[in-house]
Parts: structure tokens; sequence; C-alpha cells
């Protein structure tokens, strides 16, 4: 009986130990999980903004379509309202223009300068010239709007003619705001060049410009167009400084030294004039559409240049 | 012979000549900058008095409330959402939605999250700090994620699994060992996307800021330093308002400043925690 008895006790106890196990194995699991759930749902979220935006627009453009002709839209050369003229044709000429011109500028400059901080000044230099860089990359697009209309509008004005609100002036003042962009990414392009490369070259002979022309600037090619894009990216997406220079006429210009309107600086022109649900406020959205299309292409084009054809990876 | 030295002649005129070019276009950006900079600081800081900080006043305190509530909102879901993607979802796909999502929200132009926040602002509670605040946590987002997960990432993994081996769970490890050691970066990160939320115009001037502000709570719309330079910069009549728009230019140029000084000393201080270990 005893003997009956302690095997019932054992029993009892190692399915309570077992129960017990369970229990704390579940715990534990839970324990795991609560926070691993938590944070999915923290990511999930954040990721929806972007969807959330893209149908917001999507959904208020959509209306569009029933009023206007998509290609009257994209392609008609009139912007006015009054006669029921909607092309926004101009604003999208304005912005290839400015943003075009500001490559002109940007590039050979903000280039040059990556290959002078990369490859011929001294490291420690090098790093004091690259927190430079990063501070007019910290500048306000305001203030550099501010800085276009004070100094540069009077100075194209005394050289050109004209009122000096124009293509132009947008495309310099975007030009020092991409600048960063350009110079840091290709910077880092050109660092990221293996040193075994370059040193075999200078080991046969060449000159450290032949290198640098022949080995390094070939090696970071694919770098530097991406900061390039990405550059051209930006100079699309700029509205405060642009809306401030360009003068903000809506017609095709004829030069770059007429005014002209960019994509940015329309929507912030029509917006507030806007009654919910009119016209012109599903073209503003359709507007933002475009920009944000063009925008994104150009940052996944900057992004698979710079995946494929990048040397380290 | 003489041949060969006249090659190398020319080599080394061709070389002299491109390095001067570029060092030119260094020294021109150089140059770009410094004059910039001083050209607004020489022009403003005259400008720079005890009542023209009084009258700007309101345009400071809607700037900063402005970006402490856009950092309270994106804080807890970028860091959150970059502790996700590194620590648990390494290569899955949702963690490539959320890297994608977050590389096309950071590339999004300001004026798209304008037009977005006011539009909700005119469907729910009308352009105010509240929603002001929102928008530019959203702006500021991808900002934070990349600096967590780049601190995520210099966290060695011995110090993980040496905090896993004596029996912390993961969770636990995460937060006591592996978030502390990311502080740096997570702190850079934060700085950085403050910059960006105190210069921000597109996106405020439609979804918070005004010229005149009434009174100041989450439901009322406030002045901000850069709409406010925006409107002075644009519609000023007299040599006077000119001026105060130089003073703002500086504030705020100080303010930038400020704040990248603030986290180039921050990673600098990491550098040295990382060189210890």
């Amino acid at each position: 009986m005893p003997i009956m008895n302690f095997t019932k006790f054992t029993n009892f106890i190692n399915s309570n130990l077992k129960n017990n196990q369970k229990n704390q194995k579940n715990h534990k699991k839970l324990n795991k999980k609560i926070p691993e759930y938590t944070l999915k749902f923290f990511a999930m979220f954040s990721s929806s903004i972007i969807f959330a935006i893209v149908i917001f627009l999507i959904y208020n453009s959509v209306p569009l379509v029933t009023e206007l002709n998509i290609f009257d839209f994209l392609l008609g050369g009139q912007w006015t309202p009054s006669k029921e003229l909607y092309g926004i044709l101009p604003m999208i000429v304005g912005t290839i223009l400015t943003s075009f011109l500001s490559l002109l500028i940007a590039v050979p400059l903000g280039v040059g300068c990556a290959i002078f901080l990369s490859e011929i000044i001294p490291n420690n230099i090098s790093k004091i010239f690259r927190s430079c860089i990063e501070i007019l990359a910290t500048i306000p697009s305001v203030v550099y709007g501010f800085i276009g209309m004070i100094l540069l509008i009077p100075l194209i004005r005394d050289i050109f003619g004209g009122t000096g609100f124009s293509a132009l002036s947008g495309g310099i003042i975007l030009s020092i705001m991409i600048l960063p962009t350009i110079v840091s990414l290709s910077e880092d392009a050109l660092r990221n060049v293996p040193s075994a490369l370059k040193d075999g070259s200078l080991a046969l002979g060449a000159t450290r410009f032949q290198t640098l022309k022949n080995i390094t600037l070939p090696s970071a090619l694919s770098g530097i167009i991406s900061s390039i894009i990405l550059g051209l990216g930006r100079a699309v997406g700029e509205t405060m400084a642009v809306i401030m220079v360009v003068g903000n006429w809506a017609l095709i210009p004829n030069s770059p030294l007429e005014p002209v309107r960019t994509l940015t600086s329309h929507i912030v022109l029509n917006i507030k004039e806007t009654a919910t649900g009119g016209v012109i406020y599903h073209i503003m959205f359709a507007t933002g559409l475009v920009l944000l299309i063009v925008v994104m292409a150009l940052n996944l084009i900057a992004k698979y240049v710079n995946s494929k054809y990048n040397l380290n990876n | 012979m003489s041949k060969y030295l006249s090659h190398s002649k020319k080599r080394k005129i061709e070389e002299k000549i491109a390095f001067s070019i570029f060092y030119l276009c260094g020294l021109t950006v150089l140059g770009i900058l410094f004059f910039m900079i001083w050209h607004i600081v020489s022009n403003g800081i005259g400008v720079i008095s005890f009542s023209f900080i009084a009258s700007i006043y309101n345009a400071i305190v809607g700037t900063l409330s402005l970006v402490s509530l856009s950092i309270v909102f994106a804080v807890p879901f970028g860091v959150l959402s970059a502790i996700y993607l590194y620590e648990y979802a390494k290569d899955s796909k949702l963690s490539q939605i959320v890297r994608f999502s977050s590389d096309c929200l950071a590339g999004l132009p300001s004026i798209v999250f304008g037009i977005f926040g006011y539009a909700i602002a005119l469907k729910t509670i009308g352009p105010s700090l509240l929603v002001g605040g929102v928008i530019l946590s959203f702006m500021i987002l991808p900002i934070i994620i990349k600096a967590t997960e780049e601190g995520l990432k210099s966290v060695p993994s011995d110090i993980r699994d040496g905090s896993l081996a004596l029996g912390a769970s993961k969770w636990q490890t995460i937060r006591q060992i592996v978030v502390p050691s990311a502080m740096p970066q997570i702190i850079t990160g934060v700085i950085l996307a403050m910059g960006r939320s105190a210069e921000e115009t597109a996106a405020v001037m439609f979804t918070a800021a005004t010229i005149y502000a009434s009174g100041f709570g989450l439901l009322n719309r406030v002045e901000t330093l850069s709409f406010n330079l925006y409107i002075t910069a644009t519609e000023y009549s007299t040599q006077q308002e000119l001026a105060s728009a130089y003073g703002i230019a500086v504030v705020l140029l100080g303010l930038m400043i400020t704040l990248f000084i603030i986290s180039n000393l921050v990673k600098r201080k990491f550098a040295k925690y990382n060189s210890n270990i």
C-alpha cells in the first residue's frame, strides 16, 4: 500500500512538474513573442505611411479622368483655369529646365570637388572640408531661396537684363543645394575603389592623374552616376528655394533667362485657392503624383545603378 | 631618351593642370559656403537684439514645438521599426518592404507631404500644430530608422551572444545591451531629424504655419521661423523688414549649425567608445 501511495505521489509530482514546465514554456514563448509582435506592428505601421500617401494621391487624382483628358493634362501647353485649360506641360518643362541647368553646374563642380577631397588633399584636411560640405546640406531651403533673391536675382538682372527671376537663377540655386549630395556620395564612391587597383597602376609608372583618369574614375563611375541621379531627384523635388527665384510664370520658356514655374511651385501656388473637391484641387494631387513618380523612379534608378555595378558588392 | 623625357614632362604638365582644376572646384565649393554664411551673418547679426528675439518669440516657440512633436511621434516608431528590421526580421519579405518604403519616404519631395497633410487637415481638424507635427514625423521617420539600423549594425554580435549565453532572453538582450550600445548613433539620427523638421517649410506651410498665431495649442496654427522667413523675404517692402528677414535667417542658420555641431560631438564621442571595444 505505501508503495502504491508512493507511486501515486510521484505520479502526482511528475504531472505537476510537467504542467509547471508546460506553463513555464508557454510563458517563455509568450514573453518571447510579445516584444516581437509589438515591434512587428510598429514596423508595419511605419511602412504603411508611404502606401497611404500613394493611395491618397491616386484616390484624389482619379476624379480627373472623368473631367479632362489625361493627355490634355500632361501635354497641354496652357494653364488658364478661367478658360478651363489645365495643361501642366509648362511646369514639366520648367522643372526639366531648372533641374538640368543645375546639373550642368553641379556635376563638374561637385565631381571635381569630390576628386579634390578624396585624391588630392590629405585626409585630416579632407575631414574638415567634408564637415563644411555637410553644413552646406543643413542650410534650410528657405535660406537658399532668400540668398537667391537677395544676391543672385540682382546679379542675373545686371548681367542679362530682364527681371532676373528666371530658370537660370533657379538652376544656380538648385546646383548649390544639390552639391552636398553629389560631392559626398561621389567622394564615397571614389574612396571605395580598392587601393590595390590604384597602387598597381602607380607601380606600373602611371602618374597620379593617369591613375585617376584610367583606373579610379572608371571604377567609381557607377557611384558617381548614382550620386548625380540622386542630386537630380533632389532638384526635381525642391520647393521653397525654387519658388522664390524662378518667377513662377506658367508659360513654356523660350530661353533659360525667362521665368518658369516648376511642378513643386505650381502646387504651392495653387493649393490655397482651391476649394475641396474642385478640378484644381484634383489637379494638385495629380501633379503631386507626377512628382512622386518621377522622384521615386530617379531614386530607384540611382539605387539600381549603385548596386549593380558597385565594385564592393 | 629625349622623347621619353618630353613625354614625361607632358604628363606632368597635364597632371598639374588637371589637379589645379580640381583644387579650384574644391575651393569654389568652400568659397560658396563661406560667402553665403558670411553674407547672412554680416547682414543679420546687427539685427539680433533682445527686442528682435521678443518679436520672433512666437516663431521660435512654434518651430520648437513642431520639432518636439515630430520627434515624439517619430522616435518610437522609427527606433522600434529599426529594431524589428535588424534584430528580428533580418532579410524577410516584410523587412524588405519596410526598407523599401522607408527609402521611398526619404526620397519623397516635401511638398508631397505638404499636400497630403493639407488634405488630411481639411478633412479632420484643420491646419494645426498637431497635423504639422504628424506630417513632419512622417518626413523624419526614415532618418531615424536609418540611423538606428546603422547603430544596431555597429554593435558587435559577440556582445549579443554573450548576453544570450548568460541566459538573458532576446528581448532583454536588445533592451539592456544592444540598444544602449547603439544609443549614440540613435541620438545622432534624432538630432539630424530635429534639424530636418526645424528647417522644413513646404510641408509645414499648409499644415501648420501661419503668419500670425492667435493662440498656442495643439489645435492652433503656429508661427515658424522658416515660414516667417519665407513670407518676409518674398513680401518685404521696407529696409527694416528686409533686415528682420536677415535676422530670422541668422537664427535659423544658428539653430541648424548648433544641431550639426552637437550631432558631430555625439558622433565623435561614439567613435572613442567604439575604439575601446
